[in-house]
Order: structure tokens, then C-alpha cells, then sequence
């Protein structure tokens, strides 16, 4: 008996707490869950982070397609220095129901942050996955691809041919050699190999360097080996000529696309005829301005004359203002002297140098340096257009002045008092032909008007460093009022009176 | 007079049920014998004194020999060795290999039993390979002169000959400076001023083995400097 009564005395209290609970509150419902969404990036810099946006800093003109560089990606290759940017986001909100998030690297923890900044150090291929775990224990991923590679080291050091390399012979085969390789050791290296025929040299700012300006390209091309053996192709629409000057250049390329940092830059002169040399000359301006004005027809050329040593001509050479490296070629062996001037530009002192040709050689002569030391001229011009020099004026609406140069382009500034005069700009400047002379035309505001003796000053400057300072005396133009005083106020006050009678 | 109680001769009975248990528990097992049998066997090839468990290479004109190295140490006189490639070659800790061996000559397969039906195997390959050799036939010559300037771009060349390689890889010296040439056989230098020069190549196969040309000592005579 006892055995039933504690049966059921179980069964009820049992029944006592089901009756209790709400299971309704349990159940789960459709439509309150939030179903949710993980999304991974990367980035390398917090910058421009969509299209819109860089369309709208960058706007497009004349209907061209806009550039959109995206910045956060999902697949990239990056080095070893990189601190990349991870971005997860989980969506609708931040505020969604999940238990926890993290990041893995090859599947090890990574980091815990949503979004973090962490280098990638170990080169090759990696899987970045952002996990969740939503609130009901499922697990979210989303995995981005790392590719870390460092670029390809080329040694500047120890290539064939040596830079300046003489009596190379196309025909023959001319041998390229050098030496790179992938710090990494996961990517194969290829070769970018140029080979141009120079037009000038270009000063970087330090004046220092020298970079090569190309006009040919005798060859552009791609290499899976570090070594090049170049043959003359009569096919080839540029070839390498005899005893001429060119100058080659080699990148190293991973399959990633990096190219390494540093590039062989060389240069070499080919061969020619057993008994045939030739001259380098290189031609520098005082006027730096003048290599990159190369197509202003009204500067002119650079004209090259060689002499032979009872100073007979032998060659007449005329070169671009850009092409301020020249090699004259072929020469009998012997004593020579280059005359360089820029006929067109007569400020320019023609400067000479004097050269041995040797067989088989092509000699560097000295720089030639044009220089000009002629400041431009300055005079004032009539209403009737005659030159004036003078100092002293009379105030016009509109005053003309005439510069002179012969040694390019010039700039101006005018002062009045000492002080920018305003309305003026370089568009009040008419030039003449051979842009030897400019005429500019200077308004004088009313404003300017005064009684007392005032200071016109125009400074012209030429690209050589030679400047012209001229101050010219604007005489009155105005009567001096008279001075201010307590009888003629009273006069004043009174004739007024008279006038309101 | 004493009556037993029934509890107490069923605790009396499971007491001695316990203790024939725990002394039946306390037959501790004898020593173990030493371990007699190889864990794992390791291949060298050994040839002109150098021994090499990595390559596994060895040049065709002399004989090698293949050694087995068994771990633990020691155990090699109670254990059989067999070399075989598809058929037994041989036995014995050691398999020798004849000068220009043929393919079938060459083990790939290594057994090792013991007495009691145990055995470790290993696979290998063997690399046959020749080593790259000059040709006498380079220049500059031993004691030639050039004639030229620092700027002249002299000529150098050189060749190898190697059975298996169709590509070798060169590197250049001249007096100190090394340049990989890769497989260039000739190339023009400049830079070498008046006076005595050396002149040195090193060739290398793809399996890594290498040959120098002996040293070469060149002139330079600039007969152009005193023109200037």
C-alpha cells in the first residue's frame, strides 16, 4: 500500500510541474529569429572605401570611364611588411544575437577583434576565415585568401655587360647577365628587359642623377631566365646601329606581379668598323626649362659642329633641345673639336671641346655647357610704339613696356609701391614671332589716381637665373586738394546756408 | 552457546573470494627481454670516402656502395638484410655498386627481418649522375694579352659537357667580381684596366654537381691611352 501512495504522490507533483511552465515561450518562432549575415575584408589602408566615393572625390570628364579602385577586398597579395586591416561585420546589426566571433589563420586563432590591423609575416598562401557562432550554436564563416609574398631582389651589383661597355657587336651577339631571385622561394622570378635607344638625359631635382630619356625602343621583353643574348634581326624595324649609344635596363617580376625595388640600369656603345670611331658629347642649358621645351619650334635646336684639327668642318650635326646627348659617329681616328650653340637662342655662349677619336671607340667629350649671363632688357613704349628709355611717366589708363631675351622665355612681376599691382597677369602679355621679345600692356586702376609722385617696378626674369629690376617714377595726376581748415569749414558751412536759403 | 548469524558467514566468504583475487593480481609479470627488433633503417650511399643519406647520389665512373644503418644501433649481426629492385640484388649490411652501373644494378628496396619474422623496410632511389666537365677549350688562354681600354668590352667563353644536363648553369669570375651567367657559354666584359687579370668558371648540373676551370691568368695592354 505504502509502495502505491508514494507512486502517485510522484505522478502528481510531476503533473503539478508541467501545469506550471509556460512552454509556449520555448518554442521557436519564425518570425522572430534573425537570420544572420557575416561578411570578411581586408584592407591596406582605412581610405577610399567604394566606388561612389571615389567616383564623387574623382569626377569624370568628357563621358571617360571613372577609375574605381576598390580598396577592401576579399583576395590579395601582399608583403611581408604589410599590416593589413581585417574588417568582419555581421549583419543586421552588431546588436544580432551571437555567442561569440573570432578570427583563425590557417586555421589557429588569429585574433578576437571584429576589426583589427596585424601583419601577415610568413610568405606563401593563407586562408583568413571569420567565424560566428549565432545565438542557436551555429557556426558562420567567411574565409578571405592572403597571398604573402615579398618582391623579387635584383642585385644592382656585377652584370654583364659593364656599364659604358665598348665595341659591342650586334652581329656578333651582345650577352646580357645579371643576378635575382625570390627571398621567399615560393614564386619564380621573370625578367623585364629593355633595351632603348636614348635621346637625352633628364636632372632629377638634386641635379645629380641622370635618367635617361628614350626615343626607340629597340626591345621590350619578358624573361623566365636571368641572361639575354641579343642578334641583330635585318627584319627589325629598329636595330641596333654601329657604333652608336644605348642603354638597357632589367626588373626583376614575381608571379604575384611585384617587381623588386631596384632595376640595373646600363648603358653601352656598339661596334663598328675597324678603323672608325666616334664622339659622345653630352650639352647641358643654364636654362633647364629648355629640355622639356623641346617642341617650341621657336627656340630652335641644338646645333653641333665638328672640326677637324686645321678647324675645317667635318660634320654638321643638329639635335632637339630634349636630345642633349649626341654621339657623331663614324670618325676617322683623330683630333677634333665640337662646337655646341643654340642658334636661335643667341644669349646662349657656344661652348667647344676638344676630342681624340680612337679606332674602334667612341670617346666621351667633355660636357658642353651652353650658358646664357644676358639679363633681358627692359624700355617703355610710346602711344606710337617707340622704344623709350626713360624713367618717368605720366599716369595712363594703359601703360605698354617692352622686354627683350634671347635666351627663352621670360617671366614678369609688377609692383606699384611695392606691392603686387592688381588686375595684372600674364595674359596682358603679347609676344612677337620668335617669342624674343614680349610686350606687356599694364592697366592702372583709377583707385591709383593720387597727387603725389608713385612707383611703378618691373622685374623680368629668364630661366637662367638673369633678372631685370627696373622702377619707374609715375608722375601726379591728380591736383593736391587743399588742406583741411576751420575758416574754410565756416566758409563752406555758411555758402551752404546761402544755398538752403 | 554462540549462534552465527547468516551476515557473518557471507562476509566471511566474500572476504576470501577478495583476497584469492588480489593475490591472483599480485603474479607480476618477469622483465622484458631487450628489444632485438630494428624500429627503422636508414640508407646511405657512400662514394670517394663521402657518405650521403639525403641525395642518394652517386657518380657513374667509380664504385659506391650502399650502407644500412639500422635503429637502435648494435643489432645488425641478428638482423637479414635484403637489397632488391623488383628481384632480390643482394644481402648484407652493405650492397656494392659497380662503375657504370646499369639501372636494374641498382637497388631500390631495403628489408631488414629478425629471427622472429619481424621486419622494417625503406625505399630509395638512387641518382646516377655525371658530373659536368670543361672543355679545354676557353678563352681567354692561360697567359694570353688583350689589347684594348677599361671601356673595351672583352670577350670570354667557355664550355661544358654534361651526359645528363642539357642546361648548366655558369658563374663568371673575373679577378674578384662573380657574375651568374647562367647558361651562357660566352659573353663581352669591360671594365678591366691595365696589368694582370684572372679569369675562373664554375659549372654546376642540375643535381648540384660542379666543375671549375683552372684559373686563368690574362694581360691587359692599353695601346690606346698613350694616343689620347
Amino acid at each position: 500500500m505504502k509502495h502505491i501512495a508514494a507512486i502517485f504522490a510522484t505522478f502528481a507533483a510531476f503533473v503539478f510541474l508541467v501545469a506550471c511552465s509556460d512552454s509556449d515561450q520555448y518554442l521557436y518562432e519564425v518570425e522572430d529569429s534573425v537570420a544572420l549575415q557575416i561578411h570578411a575584408e581586408m584592407t591596406l589602408t582605412y581610405g577610399i572605401d567604394s566606388a561612389e566615393a571615389w567616383a564623387d572625390q574623382y569626377q569624370c570628364i568628357d563621358n571617360c570611364t571613372p577609375q574605381v579602385i576598390p580598396s577592401r577586398v576579399r583576395a590579395d597579395t601582399v608583403t611581408s611588411k604589410d599590416s593589413v586591416i581585417f574588417i568582419g561585420e555581421i549583419m543586421p546589426s552588431r546588436q544580432a544575437h551571437y555567442r561569440e566571433y573570432f578570427w583563425t589563420l590557417d586555421g589557429k586563432e588569429f585574433s578576437n577583434d571584429m576589426n583589427f590591423r596585424k601583419p601577415v609575416t610568413k610568405a606563401g598562401y593563407h586562408e583568413v576565415c571569420f567565424v560566428v557562432l549565432d545565438y542557436y550554436g551555429d557556426t558562420l564563416r567567411d574565409t578571405l585568401r592572403l597571398w604573402v609574398s615579398n618582391p623579387p631582389i635584383i642585385e644592382t651589383q656585377g652584370f654583364i655587360p659593364a656599364i659604358g661597355s665598348q665595341g659591342l657587336s650586334p652581329k656578333e651577339g651582345i650577352t646580357f647577365a645579371w643576378h635575382g631571385y625570390d627571398p621567399d622561394s615560393i614564386s619564380k622570378v621573370y625578367y623585364k628587359l629593355e633595351i632603348q635607344e636614348p635621346r637625352g638625359l633628364a636632372y632629377t631635382y638634386d641635379l645629380h642623377k641622370k635618367l635617361y630619356t628614350a626615343s626607340n625602343d629597340i626591345l621590350d621583353t619578358l624573361l623566365d631566365e636571368p641572361f639575354f643574348t641579343y642578334w641583330d634581326n635585318p627584319g627589325s624595324y629598329h636595330r641596333l646601329e654601329n657604333l652608336k649609344f644605348y642603354t638597357w635596363s632589367v626588373r626583376a617580376v614575381n608571379e604575384f606581379g611585384q617587381e623588386s625595388d631596384s632595376l640595373i640600369q646600363g648603358e653601352f656603345f656598339t661596334k663598328g668598323h675597324r678603323n672608325e670611331g666616334g664622339v659622345q658629347t653630352f650639352i647641358r642649358f643654364s636654362n633647364e626649362s629648355l629640355y622639356d621645351r623641346y617642341y617650341f619650334s621657336y627656340l630652335g635646336k641644338i646645333h653641333l659642329d665638328i672640326l677637324d684639327s686645321l678647324s675645317n668642318p667635318v660634320v654638321e650635326h643638329e639635335v632637339g633641345l630634349d636630345t642633349n646627348q649626341a654621339v657623331i659617329s663614324p670618325l676617322e681616328p683623330g683630333k677634333y673639336r665640337i662646337i655646341a650653340s643654340l642658334p636661335k637662342l643667341t644669349d646662349f655662349v657656344p661652348d667647344t671641346a676638344d676630342v681624340t677619336v680612337l679606332p674602334g671607340e667612341i670617346v666621351i667629350a667633355d660636357t658642353l655647357f651652353l650658358k646664357d649671363t644676358v639679363p633681358p632688357s627692359n624700355k617703355h613704349l610710346s602711344p606710337e610704339g617707340l622704344q623709350q628709355d626713360i624713367d618717368t611717366l605720366d599716369f595712363k589708363d594703359t601703360l605698354r613696356f617692352y622686354f627683350e631675351d634671347h635666351g627663352g622665355d621670360l617671366r614678369q612681376e609688377v609692383l606699384w609701391n611695392g606691392q603686387e599691382l592688381r588686375g595684372y597677369d600674364y595674359r596682358n602679355t603679347l609676344y612677337s614671332d620668335d617669342h624674343t621679345s614680349d610686350t606687356i600692356l599694364i592697366t592702372l586702376p583709377r583707385s591709383y589716381k593720387s597727387w603725389t609722385y608713385q612707383l611703378l617696378t618691373l622685374k623680368a626674369f629668364d630661366y637662367s637665373g638673369n633678372t631685370n629690376f627696373k622702377t619707374y617714377v609715375i608722375r601726379p595726376s591728380m591736383e593736391k586738394p587743399e588742406p583741411e581748415t576751420s575758416s574754410s569749414n565756416a566758409e563752406i558751412s555758411s555758402s551752404a546756408g546761402g544755398k538752403n536759403e | 552457546m554462540w549462534h552465527r548469524h547468516p551476515v557473518f558467514s557471507q562476509v566471511r566468504l566474500l572476504s576470501v573470494a577478495t583476497a584469492l583475487l588480489l593475490a591472483a593480481c599480485l603474479d607480476i609479470p618477469d622483465t622484458p627481454e631487450p628489444q632485438n627488433t630494428a624500429s627503422y633503417v636508414t640508407v646511405y650511399a657512400v662514394q670517394k670516402g663521402n657518405a650521403d643519406s639525403t641525395s642518394l647520389k652517386i657518380h657513374p665512373e667509380k664504385i659506391a656502395t650502399l650502407k644500412a644503418e639500422v635503429h637502435p644501433k648494435g643489432l645488425e649481426s641478428e638482423l637479414n638484410f635484403s637489397w632488391y629492385r623488383d628481384s632480390l640484388l643482394g644481402s648484407g649490411v652493405t650492397f656494392k655498386i659497380p662503375a657504370y652501373p646499369e639501372k636494374d644494378e641498382i637497388p631500390n628496396r631495403l628489408v631488414v627481418k629478425d629471427g622472429e619474422g619481424n621486419y622494417v623496410s625503406s625505399d630509395f632511389e638512387i641518382t646516377v649522375n655525371s658530373p659536368p666537365t670543361f672543355i679545354e677549350d676557353f678563352f681567354p688562354a692561360q697567359g694570353d694579352t688583350l689589347y684594348g681600354t677599361i671601356r673595351t668590352a672583352f670577350p670570354f667563353s667557355w664550355k661544358a659537357y654534361d651526359n645528363e644536363d642539357a642546361s648548366l648553369d655558369y658563374i663568371l669570375k673575373i679577378d674578384t667580381a662573380h657574375y651568374h651567367v647562367g647558361a651562357l657559354e660566352k659573353i663581352q666584359q669591360s671594365g678591366l684596366h691595365a696589368g694582370i687579370h684572372l679569369f675562373q668558371v664554375i659549372v654546376k648540373d642540375s643535381e648540384g654537381d660542379t666543375d671549375t676551370l683552372p684559373l686563368v691568368k690574362f694581360y691587359v695592354v692599353d695601346t690606346l691611352e698613350a694616343k689620347r
